[in-house]
């Protein structure tokens, strides 16, 4: 009978998965509407300019090319981030038609997306609440009309977040592991894949407390006998091991090497990379800190609806009920469970904790960065933004799903206890 | 009733009892659509380009209009801007003749804005201008490394030699939106003068690209409306017309015009003459 329960559970899950997986694809897909934008024009003609210059599109003249700017930036700016260069070079040279790079750019947020789920169900064990992330990401998610990173500048952050979150996942199973060397080769692999990410985009600097929770709350899974804080003290303590030495190095080697060698000899480092603090710095970052919320980007005519928009619609309704209903029989099942075992407790606590400074981590940090720019202080409000809000708004749909979660089976409850008496 | 049946029956039971969880989810379906509409709307509003882009691939992949330019010649235009496709290198992929560049008129002229025709004030030659320009341009610039840096095949390392662009023709050719439905461009060569920047009016060529199954006006340039040299349908199922300018010129007005042979630079304006 367990088995048959199970297998029901099982596929009310994956229901939901594949029923909200759908809409947050759908979502993404209308990136498919839009051209090049923004700092894509000029860098989809590179390819171009390399034929013209040099005769012939290489291999080797696009990487030429990529480390020359890596190279102006470096010395000029201070400004390490090779891999963007690299990227977008090689992208914008064998994905020349617009159709061939809008499927990249959807593929790798949707990528970036499904990662977030994963990491999320590491986290919490639970696919109800993965699942819930994922449907709030559909909420979250809004292009912008000023800088937006998800129509333009070369998948510069969805390609940011699936290097963070990977390296999130390895530290994860870095943490999780009994086996010290194996443990160590797991948070070699996230050291290395997190000096990416910070190559990528340097913002993945400030991202450093992901990997300290996923570290940790793998950490705290791998301790049955965990009741109380002092024991957690215990666990804080282990960001020591060796296992997650690999990602400290990493982390502190970006660092100096930025902050203490490549800044202090830049020759021409712009207004837009100093940094400084002000009273307008508050504001900038109170007015960063809400930008993920649904809607927030909203504007005079959004609400016009076009007929492609009323029939995405009606399918949303239909496979969100599927799959809500599917989700929320689910979620009542472990509800009746966990209140029967009465299984509530520390650990889910802890994770709760480290969940939460998890996802603010990817809220906060976007606006902790542009409130110390003073290019910044007078631009940046509720409307206006910069491209680390994809970060904000994949933090705040863990955050949303989160509270959701905890609504949802609230209000599951008092039928269970209905049921009881 | 079986254990599993009777999970079920409260399980649904618990589902339909409770208001709060279907309001969420009633609230959840809401915010998605209006986001989703909200995204596709900023999408939308991204493709302002896309007929100018469009229009350029047909004019430099479809369309003759440069069959005379030759490798290593010279543009000048007004609306060139290396920000977009309209550039030197995307010129090259797409019709194969490799420019010694496209040049924006600033560059040549920078002191274009303030030298005026009405004050006789005199542009000079745009032979000698152009050439010198060559040598200081970055775009597409890196340093070779390893096998790379001892080639020489840089394209303006090899331009900037003395006499190396001597044979080139020089043009004048623009491309922009005559009108939201029709993408023009002209091209004309100079004329070898060291004082003034003249064009040979005679030999000008100009093109239409419109996304309308008929043009609607006939352009004009200089107050000439010039008549058509063929039409064609391409790929993108837009119209191409051909252009040059008539032996018996004539205003938008109608009226006949002095025949010119030649023209300033500065005198090439785009205009429209009413279909007949």
């Amino acid at each position: 009978m367990k088995a048959v329960i199970t297998y029901f559970r099982l596929h009310r899950l994956l229901s939901a998965y594949i029923g909200l997986g759908t809409i947050w694809v759908i979502n993404v897909s209308s990136i498919f509407r839009s051209s090049w934008a923004g700092d894509d024009w000029p860098i989809s003609q590179t390819p171009f300019w390399i034929q013209w210059r040099y005769g012939a599109l290489t291999i080797w003249n696009i990487w030429t090319e990529a480390m020359f700017w890596n190279d102006q930036w470096m010395k000029g700016a201070g400004r390490f981030y090779p891999l963007t260069w690299i990227e977008s070079r090689f992208v914008f040279s064998y994905l020349m038609e617009l159709w061939q790079y809008k499927t990249y750019q959807i593929t790798m947020l949707i990528l970036a997306g499904i990662l977030l789920v994963v990491v999320c169900y590491l986290f919490s064990k639970s696919h109800s609440f993965s699942i819930l992330v994922l449907a709030s990401l559909s909420l979250t998610v809004q292009f912008r009309r000023d800088f937006d990173p998800h129509l333009a500048f070369a998948v510069m952050l969805p390609s940011l977040l699936i290097k963070i979150l990977l390296a999130v996942i390895l530290a994860y199973f870095a943490g999780a592991e009994r086996r010290k060397t194996v443990g160590t080769v797991l948070g070699f692999f996230a050291g290395v894949i997190f000096f990416a990410a910070m190559s990528t985009y340097e913002f993945g600097f400030l991202l450093f407390p992901m990997l300290v929770c996923s570290f940790l709350i793998a950490e705290i899974s791998n301790d049955r006998k965990l009741t109380n804080a002092s024991t957690l003290k215990i666990h804080v303590s282990r960001l020591l091991s060796i296992k997650f030495l690999p990602i400290v190095i990493s982390w502190i080697g970006y660092g100096l090497y930025v902050f203490a060698y490549l800044r202090p000899n830049a020759v021409a480092i712009s207004g837009s990379y100093v940094l400084g603090l002000s009273m307008s710095s508050f504001k900038v970052f109170f007015s960063q800190l809400i930008m993920g919320l649904p809607l927030v980007s909203l504007r005079q005519g959004d609400l016009s609806f076009s007929t492609l928009s009323l029939v995405i619609g009606a399918v949303f309704i239909i496979i969100a009920n599927l799959s809500f209903k599917q989700l929320f029989l689910v979620m009542q099942q472990k509800v009746a469970r966990d209140d029967i075992l009465s299984k509530e407790g520390d650990r889910d606590k802890f994770y709760s904790y480290f969940l939460l400074l998890f996802s603010l981590t990817m809220i906060l940090s976007p606006g902790l960065m542009m409130s110390m720019q003073p290019t910044w202080w007078n631009r940046a409000d509720f409307s206006h933004t910069y491209l680390g809000v994809m970060i904000t708004e994949f933090g705040t749909a863990v955050l949303i799903a989160y509270l959701l979660n905890r609504v949802v089976i609230n209000n599951l409850k008092p039928v269970i206890l209905k049921r009881k008496n | 009733m079986s254990r599993h049946s009777q999970g079920n029956e409260l399980t649904l039971r618990g589902f339909k009892s409770n208001i709060v969880n279907r309001r969420i989810v009633a609230l959840f379906v809401v915010i998605l659509i209006v986001n989703f509409n909200h995204n596709l709307r900023v999408s939308n509003e991204n493709t302002a380009r896309n007929f100018q882009y469009k229009s350029w691939q047909t004019l430099t992949k479809e369309a003759a209009l440069f069959k005379d330019v030759k490798t290593s010649d010279i543009f000048i235009s007004n609306n060139q801007n290396d920000a977009f496709e309209t550039n030197a290198g995307s010129f090259y992929a797409n019709t194969g003749i490799r420019l010694a560049y496209l040049f924006n008129t600033s560059s040549v002229f920078p002191n274009i804005v303030d030298c005026q025709l009405s004050t006789n004030c005199k542009l000079g030659g745009v032979r000698q201008k152009s050439i010198s320009t060559i040598p200081n341009l970055t775009r597409g610039t890196f340093v070779p490394k390893r096998n790379g840096s001892k080639r020489i095949d840089d394209w303006v390392g090899i331009n900037s030699r003395p006499g190396a662009l001597d044979n080139s023709t020089i043009w004048a050719f623009d491309m922009f939106l005559l009108t939201p439905t029709t993408y023009f461009s002209y091209l004309a060569p100079f004329l070898d003068n060291e004082t003034e920047s003249r064009i040979d009016f005679t030999a000008l060529r100009a093109a239409t690209v419109t996304n309308n199954q008929a043009n609607e006006f006939i352009p004009a340039i200089a107050n000439v409306c010039l008549i058509q040299d063929g039409e064609t349908k391409t790929i993108s199922n837009f119209l191409l017309t051909y252009w040059k300018v008539p032996v018996d010129p004539k205003s938008p007005s109608g009226t006949s015009v002095t025949e010119r042979e030649s023209l300033d630079f500065r005198e090439i304006q785009a205009g429209s003459c009413v279909l007949k």
